[in-house]
């Protein structure tokens, strides 16, 4: 059996969700007769039961946030089944495949490394379990660096696998052209509960703003804005999500006197965030903590160019000079500088936009995460399990007593 | 008793008949009294339907029994291997059709009963064949093979996906212009030149399970083994058709022979049945005794073959030539015996020593007889040859027995684990690891299964299989390369194992075994051996105690009255006319086994380990060496028996056979200006490359 253990997959939007829902995807996809067993820690049963039919090669099943019922499960297969590879969704649930390791020393596990949780040293078991993991799995080069670094861990024994966008839709990106209308710009007005003009040219930023994560940068875009709006008279900075360190932006802005030029429209509706996608000028994000950058490869999918900084796993996603550019974390002038830059030379956005899109076919789709999730897989699977499960066909051909 | 060949393909008349020319020139040993090839103009444009035969003359010796054979009435051709022993029953019958004959022979049988009962004939057919009919009317070819898989038919078909069928008859995609050739054996198919040999993984990997390639599957990527009770069509438009047309389990409830007990002659219903079990025991050994030339029987000195000695000499006049095999060095006790249990059951008595030294001499011979893998049949390569030199064409083989009339130990110890085993394996897996972990772990074979039995991690469907496994699902895990694992694909022959362990399951549980070993075991690995390995002399040996008639009685009869424990095999041995001496029924039990042990180690041992040290390019990147490397230090350290081994070696020297013949193959092909493909692109496509002629 593989057995999959995950944080959240069906019950919210972000990067996380996104990749373990492709790691659903692909598990479901592999062309092998393992039992597949994905057990999903904070969804409900009903933010899974619409994705039984498509994966139905997978058992699903949601805990609700049920620690122990979770913890009780992984425990039970442990002691009654076999597993011979288990995926562990989080490095906080990374002791219990060591547990499981110790219940089964044949078993492989691997634990995913997504971003700020694995950049951190880890203490006490978790940190143990991580540095006995058999195999890890992580989204960025830069996640790979710092958790080595921190933890102590052998790089070898880390694969990457870069995250992915999903095509919910088969909407192909539509740029408008420079200066054109903001399709739902009432809408987003309400959102934002001041007037948003149709026109101009607009900057977006897709991000959660919370004390702990203050390295986003969409502070210091307010703090480039003054400066900006002496070279683009009709910028206008539209900002998309929300959490506890919202006020503080707020506050930035009325200090800087722009609070006209800067909408924090809060989170809103999945359609009406496409449309933002969809209908802004230039994209920027110039985050120092990316693990990997997943609202970059949205931007990509609707052929924007994009601002990101140069750290963390933007670098891995955006290709300087190429598909956007990069600047300094926190280098407010670079920054200044970059998005003037792009907001005088509509062609060079439109062409940079149109070579993100690609890059984006070319390395951030399902197909190569399937690729690359399915060799790791072959990689890390004991040649007796791939063996065995194969084996498995014959083992279930139906014998039941009469 | 013959070889059979031909194919159907597009393209210019000579190029065929050069192709089954060649072909037949690997196979003549099957069939070295007579030779024929006939072509005929096929279905469409250019079409061209070639048979071959190679006659091994066994009834009608004369010309009018030259194959392949035309009915002059419907322009029908046929290309038998076989003996259908009620064919004067049949003449008579279709003589009431208004049928006439030219010759004395089964063959021409066989074509006037196609004529008039058309595909359904196969079913009035007893005995064993293997054949390919023309129906000229139709423009179809219709391939059949016996009901127990007696005679082999190999076919190979170039585009044509085919799917096992079940009981039904199916269709498949269809290519006008494939091209397909059937044959007694894979040499020939290869030896045509027109497919470029691969090794099939799935083929191989059933062989290191079981030690014999499991049908449909063979050694070679794309060519198939039609299995038993099967007919194939193929069909004008290149649509394949396969029909099962018996099954044993089928006959389950015909009503024929009432349920009997061993010691349960107290009715008259007891006693028809009784009687009904003799009589086609009798038959079954009678009509096997049909020949014009020379025969006789193979006489262990056990149960079964001292059965057949007995109903052979009661139907007889003349005394029956019995042939003892024994080695020259060991068995003067043992020939005693045989002597003294020839006389007291009346037939001439002729022992044959073999000598180790010409023995280990003619492995290699042997080997190369094999056609296949196999880990079984150089023994019934040597008794063949020394019966064959003693002048006989024909012999009768005890072969069956032990199966059809649970004679094995497994038949104690399978049924009574059989519920238990299915319970446990739902056991918690901490338990049954920890239980596996009271095994002692010294590597030898007997507890590397008892491991894998109570992890119940042996990868079959019913534990019956554990008992015939060569390697164990972790062992081959390690023999075969990972890329190669990923090449696997048990989709044939899965359904057919499904079907056939489902079927299994309306048989009592001894029954059942019988049932699984006749479907498995007899059919891939004795029956198969036996008929490579005799052909090899031009031998033809019969197989009374498979008689369909016999089997369809016996299986039906509760396993109860078949093993009770105490007596072996004590429902055969109360079938017959009169009782078998002490020493028969009571002694070990006998055969004539080969010391592969000590010759392993011995005599064989620089041959092997040079063998074993020089892997054939074929396997490279499928087999790893280095655990070859580890089997063999394994057997020499005394953990494993000689069959492991002893199969890798068999693979390599087989496999090293089948390739050095496709380069000459091939070379042939460029003679007739065949296009060529290179053949370096590794062994894991699934569909082999057919050349078409042009």
């Amino acid at each position: 059996m593989i057995l999959t253990l995950q944080t959240t997959t069906f019950g919210s939007y972000g990067g996380i969700p996104t990749y373990n829902r492709l790691v659903c995807r692909a598990l479901n996809d592999l062309a092998s007769s393992a039992e597949k067993q994905v057990l999903v820690m904070t969804d409900t049963s009903s933010d899974i039961s619409n994705h039984h039919g498509e994966l139905s090669t997978l058992q699903l099943r949601a805990f609700s946030r049920k620690r122990s019922a979770f913890v009780g499960q992984v425990l039970r297969l442990g002691l009654t089944r076999r597993i011979d590879l288990a995926l562990i969704g989080h490095v906080n649930y990374a002791s219990l495949g060591w547990i499981l390791k110790q219940l089964q020393p044949h078993l492989r596990y691997g634990v995913m490394l997504y971003g700020i949780d694995a950049w951190q040293p880890l203490s006490g078991l978790r940190g143990h379990a991580l540095r006995q993991a058999d195999f890890m799995i992580s989204i960025s080069e830069f996640t790979k660096r710092k958790a080595v670094e921190s933890n102590d861990l052998s790089a070898e024994r880390i694969h990457l696998l870069p995250n992915a966008l999903e095509w919910t839709d088969e909407e192909n990106p539509i740029s408008r052209l420079p200066n054109s209308k903001f399709g739902d710009a009432a809408t987003l007005s309400r959102a934002a509960g001041q007037p948003i003009a149709s026109t101009g040219f607009t900057i977006l930023s897709v991000c959660r703003l919370d004390k702990d994560e203050k390295y986003k940068g969409v502070d210091k875009v307010i703090e480039a804005l003054p400066e900006l709006l002496k070279k683009v008279p009709d910028v206008q900075y539209l900002v998309v999500g929300g959490g506890t360190d919202l006020e503080r932006h707020k506050e930035l802005a009325r200090n800087a006197g722009i609070t006209d030029r800067v909408h924090f429209v809060g989170f809103i509706e999945e359609a009406l965030l496409r449309s933002c996608y969809r209908d802004c000028d230039l994209f920027v994000m110039p985050s120092a903590g990316e693990g990997f950058g997943f609202v970059f490869l949205e931007a990509m999918k609707y052929g924007k160019a994009v601002v990101a900084a140069n750290s963390g796993g933007a670098p891995e996603v955006v290709a300087d000079g190429v598909t956007g550019t990069l600047v300094e974390y926190e280098n407010v002038k670079q920054l200044t500088d970059a998005i003037v830059d792009l907001a005088s030379r509509a062609g060079r956005r439109a062409q940079m936009g149109r070579a993100g899109h690609a890059r984006l076919l070319e390395k951030f789709t399902y197909e190569p995460f399937k690729e690359k999730f399915t060799e790791i897989l072959s990689q890390e699977m004991p040649a007796s399990a791939l063996y065995r499960i194969r084996r498995e066909v014959l083992n279930a051909a139906g014998v039941t007593h009469v | 008793m013959c070889g059979i060949l031909g194919l159907s393909f597009i393209g210019r008349r000579e190029d065929a008949i050069e192709a089954v020319q060649r072909g037949l020139s690997t196979i003549i040993h099957r069939g070295p009294d007579d030779s024929g090839l006939i072509a005929i103009a096929g279905a469409g444009d250019n079409q061209q339907v070639v048979f071959g035969h190679q006659r091994l003359s066994i009834i009608d010796l004369s010309i009018a029994g030259h194959q392949p054979m035309l009915d002059p009435l419907t322009g029908n051709w046929i290309s038998y291997n076989g003996e259908v022993y009620n064919f004067k029953e049949l003449r008579r019958e279709l003589e009431g059709h208004g049928c006439a004959f030219r010759s004395n022979s089964d063959t021409e049988v066989l074509l006037h009963s196609y004529r008039v009962w058309g595909r359904e004939c196969v079913k009035r057919w007893r005995g064993m064949f293997a054949l390919a009919i023309w129906d000229e009317q139709r423009k179809e070819l219709f391939l059949a093979r016996d009901r127990l898989g007696i005679k082999p038919l190999y076919y190979c078909v170039t585009s044509i996906p085919t799917v096992m069928g079940g009981s039904n008859t199916t269709s498949h995609g269809q290519d006008a212009r494939a091209t397909f050739i059937f044959a007694s054996e894979l040499r020939a198919i290869l030896a045509t030149g027109l497919i470029e040999p691969r090794l099939n993984i799935t083929g191989l990997d059933t062989f290191l399970m079981f030690g014999a390639v499991q049908d449909p599957l063979t050694i070679i990527d794309g060519i198939k083994s039609l299995p038993a009770a099967h007919t194939l069509t193929v069909k004008p438009n290149g649509a394949i058709e396969l029909h099962e047309y018996w099954d044993v389990a089928d006959k389950r409830d015909t009503g024929i022979l009432p349920v009997i007990g061993v010691d349960d002659d107290s009715t008259p219903h007891a006693r028809d049945a009784r009687a009904t079990l003799r009589d086609t025991l009798s038959d079954a050994v009678r009509l096997r005794l049909i020949s014009d030339v020379p025969h006789g029987v193979f006489l262990s000195g056990g149960i079964d073959s001292s059965a057949i000695a007995m109903l052979a000499q009661v139907g007889s006049e003349d005394p029956v030539k019995t042939f003892t095999i024994g080695f020259e060095e060991t068995s003067f006790d043992e020939g005693a015996q045989a002597k003294e249990t020839a006389r007291q059951l009346g037939v001439e008595h002729h022992p044959i020593l073999l000598t180790e030294a010409g023995m280990l001499a003619s492995y290699q011979e042997a080997i190369g007889a094999l056609d296949q893998p196999s880990i079984d049949g150089v023994n019934t390569f040597h008794v063949s040859r020394a019966v064959k030199q003693a002048g006989m064409t024909v012999a009768l083989s005890g072969l069956g027995g032990d199966e059809v009339f649970c004679g094995y130990e497994h038949f104690r110890t399978i049924p009574r684990r059989e519920h238990l085993l299915e319970k446990w394996s739902q056991a918690p897996f901490l338990l049954r690891r920890f239980a596996s972990a009271l095994v002692p772990g010294n590597g030898s074979d007997r507890n590397v299964k008892l491991r894998a039995l109570i992890l119940s991690e042996y990868g079959f469907p019913h534990p019956y299989f554990l008992s015939r496994t060569l390697f164990l699902p972790n062992q081959i895990a390690g023999l075969l390369d990972p890329d190669a694992v990923a090449g696997i694909d048990y989709g044939d022959w899965g359904k057919r194992m499904k079907t056939i362990v489902n079927r299994s399951l309306s048989f009592d549980p001894l029954s059942r075994l019988s049932y699984l070993e006749l479907k498995t075991y007899i059919a891939n690995t004795l029956l198969r051996d036996t008929d490579v390995m005799s052909m090899a002399h031009s031998l033809e040996v019969r197989v009374p105690l498979l008689d369909h008639v016999l089997v369809e009685q016996v299986l039906r009869i509760p396993g109860t009255q078949k093993f009770d424990g105490k007596t072996a095999k004590p429902l055969l041995v109360s079938s017959l006319p009169q009782s078998l001496p002490e020493r028969v029924t009571s002694g070990p039990k006998r055969g004539f086994v080969l010391p592969y042990q000590k010759w392993l180690s011995g005599s064989l041992r620089k041959q092997v380990e040079a063998s074993l040290a020089d892997q054939p390019k074929a396997l490279s990147g499928i087999i790893q060496t280095k655990a070859v490397d580890a089997v063999w230090q394994s057997f020499l350290e005394g953990r494993t028996s000689w069959t492991r081994p002893w199969s890798l070696f068999v693979l390599y020297e087989v496999t090293r056979r089948i390739f050095a013949s496709s380069e000459v193959n091939r070379s042939n092909l460029k003679a007739v200006g065949v296009e060529q493909r290179d053949s370096e692109s590794g062994f894991t496509s699934v569909e082999p490359t057919v050349y078409s002629l042009r």
